[in-house]
């Protein structure tokens, strides 16, 4: 291979929107883990649901429509699964054992495997990219697909609108104070079980973005959902478990990882991700970004 | 991240087994049981693999059933792990005493059921996990296959892909058992018949792999003669759709399992051109071996499910209906007898005739299917295939000698 200008762009490009689907999704989970204290398993499956609803979606509405429906439809139907389980499920167990949370949204996990295998069976669905979006730019004498550009700009507006919701909303706020220190923030009279039910409902809804916005350019089917836990788990923990900028780092290294990792030794990419995170553990337990437990 | 997160990991592999109980006990049925997965990414091969078990045994009862005794199948789910599917297999051998058993879907999960099937003397047919190394270096007297297993289908590209002029190769597949090997296959008989092909690179995303883009760009920066896969179903539809918008396949020949399930699961964002093969499309069948039988299989199939059978059902009715056919040629569902029996039957194979069994490493011989995608105007539901053709197993299935030349090998 050569190391020409056209590839190196492409390489980049590639990580880029690797990167950018891992943010949307792990910003979701260290979302969660920052305020709720729990390692939600069941963020895949949300992911999943996303992707699902979106094929539906789309499939029902036909047209050119259908993508930019489901692009908000199914980020709020997960966003309701969200509420189902925070009220229904997690409420319940704050209190738990860390042990008894990860097995009770484990749970969750086979529960939702086979919800969607019931509602939507076992066979893949596959929709396509709306017109505007489908084609590709040429770039140098390489093309590059302008569907992956539409997902790394999407992934760029998410990070600012995220960022201005935690710096700059009273919601935001409140979210930050419950990451430092919940119980000081309940004694001041503030609606805890409600902070909590808007995280984890905005930590759904970003699963379900990304989805939705996996949805026409892979397939959709069982077993998305733990590929994406682990692959998210990853970028949270380097990023460290709780840190939205660290999410946003951790993706796009791991994103680089994979773009340039493959092209250099394809045996190994994997393995220098799974690396990456000891590194990081060893050096900076808490991850780049995180704090360490009090 | 302390140290309870790891008791955590091993309760959450405590849960992860999903056993599904079965029918109450009838007046003395013969018991088989199918080991398939249901749950997760490959769930689709292992529930079509149970409908086509179903019908075969459906058919078997309605005509009276095997010896006249009716047959009861008992379901397992193998979740695609060795070790459940070895548990599994186990438990129905043990608790059930069935008389055969079918499956599973995955090759690393053959490997490991066939030990327990081995140890148990027990019969177990394999209908949609094919590594040849089931059959040949651990092959024993009570596996057998009714799929056209790794060598065969590798062989078979290799054969029908060096009667094209392209010189340099990349070859990219799942990272597991049947990827590995079956492109080794591959490799060996394209290097054989012809002579200049040099393979300039190699990668293996991990099975499961949802994101392509870093392997889509590697390969084009590697600027190939053409493409080798084996990469099949949702990876297959993933790398399909996301290496399109690279203008990939304008770039480069392409050869992969499209199957009738990534076919239809593609739909229109299918690309017409590139080279497929498969164990069973009826679509093929039915032009090349054409008959009621088939015909009414499919009509069955679709009636039960609404959906077109993929070779995973085909060849899972076959595995029973060798097994049935077996225990009356027979006379007795006693494992030894049903072993002798089987080796070197005939199948009724809903493929075609001149299917066989062959003694030696208990393999079909049933070969691969491969034709070029593309829409066929009759039939607008998904693409198919045109140019199709049917290379046989023993077209390009391992010598006798050869099977115990390697036999011996990996014994050392």
């Amino acid at each position: 291979m050569t190391w020409d200008i056209g590839t190196i762009i492409l390489l980049i490009m590639s990580g880029l929107h690797h990167a950018s689907i891992l943010f949307i999704v792990a910003a979701g989970l260290t979302l969660v883990f920052g305020v709720l204290r729990v390692i939600n398993m069941a963020h895949g499956s949300l992911y999943m649901i996303g992707a699902f609803v979106a094929a539906s979606v789309i499939q029902q509405t036909g047209g050119a429509g259908g993508f930019w429906l489901a692009l908000l439809a199914a980020p709020v139907a997960v966003g309701l699964v969200g509420a189902v389980i925070e009220f229904g499920v997690l409420r319940r167990i704050y209190q738990a054992e860390h042990v008894v949370q990860l097995l009770a949204t484990y749970a969750l996990i086979l529960i939702f495997d086979d919800l969607v295998k019931m509602i939507w069976g076992a066979e893949y669905k596959s929709v396509s990219a709306p017109a505007a979006l489908a084609g590709s730019i040429r770039i140098g004498d390489q093309s590059v697909p302008v569907y992956n550009l539409f997902v790394i700009t999407w992934a760029l507006i998410l990070a600012a609108a995220l960022w201005l919701l935690i710096y700059r909303t009273g919601l935001g706020r409140l979210i930050r104070a419950a990451v430092e220190d919940a119980e000081m923030l309940e004694a001041l009279g503030v609606n805890i079980p409600r902070i909590f039910s808007s995280v984890f409902i905005i930590g759904a809804f970003l699963a379900g973005l990304g989805g939705v916005l996996v949805a026409p350019r892979g397939s959709i089917g069982l077993g998305m959902d733990l590929d994406i836990l682990i692959e998210a788990f990853v970028v949270a923990v380097i990023g460290g478990l709780g840190s939205f900028p660290g999410a946003l780092l951790g993706a796009g290294i791991i994103g680089m990882m994979y773009s340039f990792g493959t092209q250099i030794a394809p045996q190994m990419a994997m393995a220098f991700v799974f690396l990456a995170m000891v590194i990081v553990l060893i050096i900076r337990p808490w991850g780049l970004f995180g704090e360490p437990e009090r | 991240m302390r140290s309870k997160y790891s008791a955590a990991g091993v309760l959450m592999v405590l849960l992860g087994l999903v056993v599904i109980v079965p029918p109450a006990e009838a007046q003395k049925p013969i018991k088989v049981a199918m080991v398939n997965t249901t749950t997760g990414g490959a769930a689709l091969y292992g529930l079509a693999g149970i409908e086509g078990a179903k019908m075969a045994v459906a058919e078997l009862n309605a005509s009276g059933g095997v010896l006249g005794r009716k047959i009861e199948l008992i379901v397992r789910d193998d979740a695609a792990k060795p070790d459940v599917g070895s548990r599994e297999i186990r438990d129905v051998i043990l608790r059930e005493e069935v008389a055969a058993v079918f499956g599973p879907v995955s090759s690393g999960v053959l490997l490991a059921m066939s030990e327990v099937a081995k140890e148990n003397k027990t019969i177990l047919i394999a209908q949609t996990s094919n590594t040849e190394r089931a059959f040949v270096e651990r092959g024993h007297r009570y596996i057998f296959s009714v799929v056209t297993n790794t060598f065969i289908e590798g062989s078979a590209m290799g054969l029908y892909m060096a009667k094209k002029p392209y010189k340099r190769y990349f070859v990219i597949g799942p990272d597991y058992e049947f990827g590995h090997i079956q492109s080794e296959a591959f490799e060996r008989r394209l290097k054989e018949n012809k002579k200049d092909v040099e393979i300039i690179g190699r990668i293996w995303p991990k099975l499961g792999e949802t994101d392509y883009t870093s392997y889509i760009t590697a390969i084009i920066a590697a600027k190939p003669d053409a493409v080798y896969s084996n990469l099949f179903g949702s990876d297959l539809i993933a790398f399909t759709k996301q290496a399109k918008g690279y203008d990939f396949f304008k770039k480069f020949p392409f050869a992969a399992l499209y199957d009738v399930d990534t076919l239809q699961g593609l739909g229109k964002e299918v690309v017409e051109g590139v080279i497929g093969y498969e164990r069973g499309p009826f679509h093929v069948i039915r032009k090349l071996a054409p008959s009621q039988r088939v015909e009414d299989f499919i009509k069955k199939y679709r009636a039960a499910t609404n959906k077109y059978p993929s070779c995973w059902a085909i060849n899972s009715y076959d595995a029973v209906m060798a097994w049935a056919k077996a225990v009356k040629k027979a006379n007795t569902v006693d494992t030894e007898k049903v072993v002798d029996a089987l080796e070197g039957l005939e199948l009724d194979s809903l493929r075609g005739p001149g299917r066989y069994i062959r003694k030696v490493d208990h393999q079909a011989n049933v070969g691969s299917y491969i034709g070029v995608v593309a829409w066929d105007k009759s039939f607008p539901d998904f693409a198919l295939w045109k140019d199709a053709t049917y290379i046989p197993g023993d077209k390009v299935w391992r010598s006798e000698a050869e099977v115990l030349e390697v036999r011996a090998k990996a014994k050392k």
